[in-house]
């Protein structure tokens, strides 16, 4: 198993396998979109083992409910991970861990779950904040995320952005894109984090608010407020379209070349499993613009 | 009035923010709807705005937080904080178990009259119901 450091604060360091994938700013929740918490998907699905991605020793499992609609229990638990004076907290697995337990980074921690904090297209993923030893049940007040990110973001450019289907789900689609998710602001060639479907995404690297974000060239959004190491921009709004059927959104994966095309409703998807796809993307003004 | 099995009173207005107002004279009793609640189950903190505190129509007064979401209260018009329930600091769940009752959030004195923010339990059914239908896709596949 070959593992990188993908990010750290404090004196919490998080791996990952190279196979996994994972985001800091896909989600619409608030210590996301402060660049506080990431989510690892380590490619299994709900109910496989999830894995540690970091090392430490356990210190205390909680369960809670999650939101539901109809008054249903849809619980959701907290894993708690000491690592020196503080402490990863984990969500969406259920734990098989115990307080006291050693665990290191590979360690099976228990298996995915989903419940109420979950929309309908994400796949099973392992949310991590780090949090102080008084404080880590609370929505806010983790400590900022630093990706430790060492690739460079390339500057390719392509006549038409096209793909291999590799899964689909009644969830969403997972699409190897022949580009990068690498966009440009102003100059510079960056990474790009998140989805277009949840009113804003990242990038990595600190720029200037206003400036605008070019996927290929076609704009994707604004800068609107920066971090210590990322920056958010507010998306466009744009529509995708995969072999003219129409996504509400694509989800970029941190500097990997597979993107997630996001159903506007849950159900069996038309694309197949290797099948060739082109994409094009739209905005709410112009849908018709091709890539 | 009942929405898709949640309660909604009729002597009640509602912020689109699943936040209910009770008026009586020149004061407004604020807190979080039964649908509201659900949707933000397991409160673990709220953030409570001080006595005398003056806030303009839509601006945020408290905040309350589960172990994922955190969910503003706005003022349904400009205001000033009367009274706070100080029992929310040690049992923040009471706005869970007793949304209209015990789990009130704060009263306020009415600055500027308006409703323009605020709707009528039966524009508010229509409302929530949409929302009810909007939230039931969001969850398509939760339960398998």
């Amino acid at each position: 198993m070959v593992v990188d450091m993908v990010a750290r604060a404090k004196d919490v360091e998080v791996y990952a396998e190279r196979g996994w994938e994972y985001t800091f700013l896909g989600s619409p929740f608030p210590a996301h979109s402060d660049f506080r918490a990431m989510d690892l998907y380590q490619g299994g699905d709900f109910g496989d083992p999830a894995l540690s991605p970091i090392n430490g020793t356990v210190l205390e499992t909680m369960e809670f409910e999650s939101p539901s609609l109809c008054g249903e229990s849809l619980p959701e638990y907290l894993t708690l991970i000491r690592a020196g004076n503080h402490v990863a907290k984990i969500m969406h697995i259920k734990p098989s861990v115990r307080e006291g337990d050693k665990v290191d980074v590979g360690d099976e921690l228990g298996c995915f779950i989903k419940n109420g904090y979950f929309t309908f297209w994400v796949d099973a993923a392992l949310h991590l904040e780090v949090r102080s030893l008084q404080d880590y049940v609370r929505a806010r007040g983790g400590f900022e995320l630093e990706p430790c990110f060492r690739k460079e973001a390339g500057k390719k450019k392509v006549s038409e952005l096209e793909g291999t289907v590799m899964r689909t789900t009644e969830r969403n689609v997972v699409v190897s894109l022949n580009l990068g998710n690498v966009v440009r602001v102003g100059d510079i060639y960056t990474f790009v984090d998140g989805a277009t479907v949840i009113g804003y995404a990242g990038v990595l690297g600190v720029f200037n608010p206003g400036e605008g974000v070019f996927f290929n060239e076609i704009r994707i959004g604004k800068i609107n407020r920066v971090g210590s190491y990322m920056s958010v921009f507010q998306t466009d709004g744009a529509g995708v379209y995969a072999n003219n059927i129409r996504f509400a959104g694509i989800s970029f994966m941190f500097g990997r070349n597979l993107v997630r095309l996001l159903p506007e409703k849950y159900g069996k998807l038309q694309l197949q499993e290797g099948e060739r796809v082109k994409i094009t993307l739209g905005s709410n003004q112009d849908e018709s613009r091709g890539l | 009035m009942r929405v898709e099995g949640f309660d909604f009173p009729d002597d009640l207005l509602y912020m689109r923010g699943h936040v209910w107002v009770g008026l009586k004279d020149k004061t407004a009793r604020i807190g979080l709807t039964s649908l509201g609640s659900s949707l933000t189950k397991e409160i673990v903190h709220v953030d409570l705005p001080d006595n005398g505190e003056e806030f303009n129509a839509m601006e945020p007064m408290a905040s309350f937080e589960t172990i994922k979401s955190v969910t503003e209260v706005s003022a349904p018009f400009k205001c000033m904080v009367s009274q706070v329930n100080e029992t929310l600091l040690d049992d923040p769940s009471l706005i869970n178990k007793d949304p209209y009752g015990e789990g009130w959030i704060l009263e306020a004195s009415i600055l500027e009259d308006s409703r323009d923010n605020l709707m009528d339990v039966k524009s508010a059914a229509e409302y929530f119901k949409n929302i009810f239908l909007k939230e039931k896709e969001r969850y398509a596949g939760i339960y398998e």
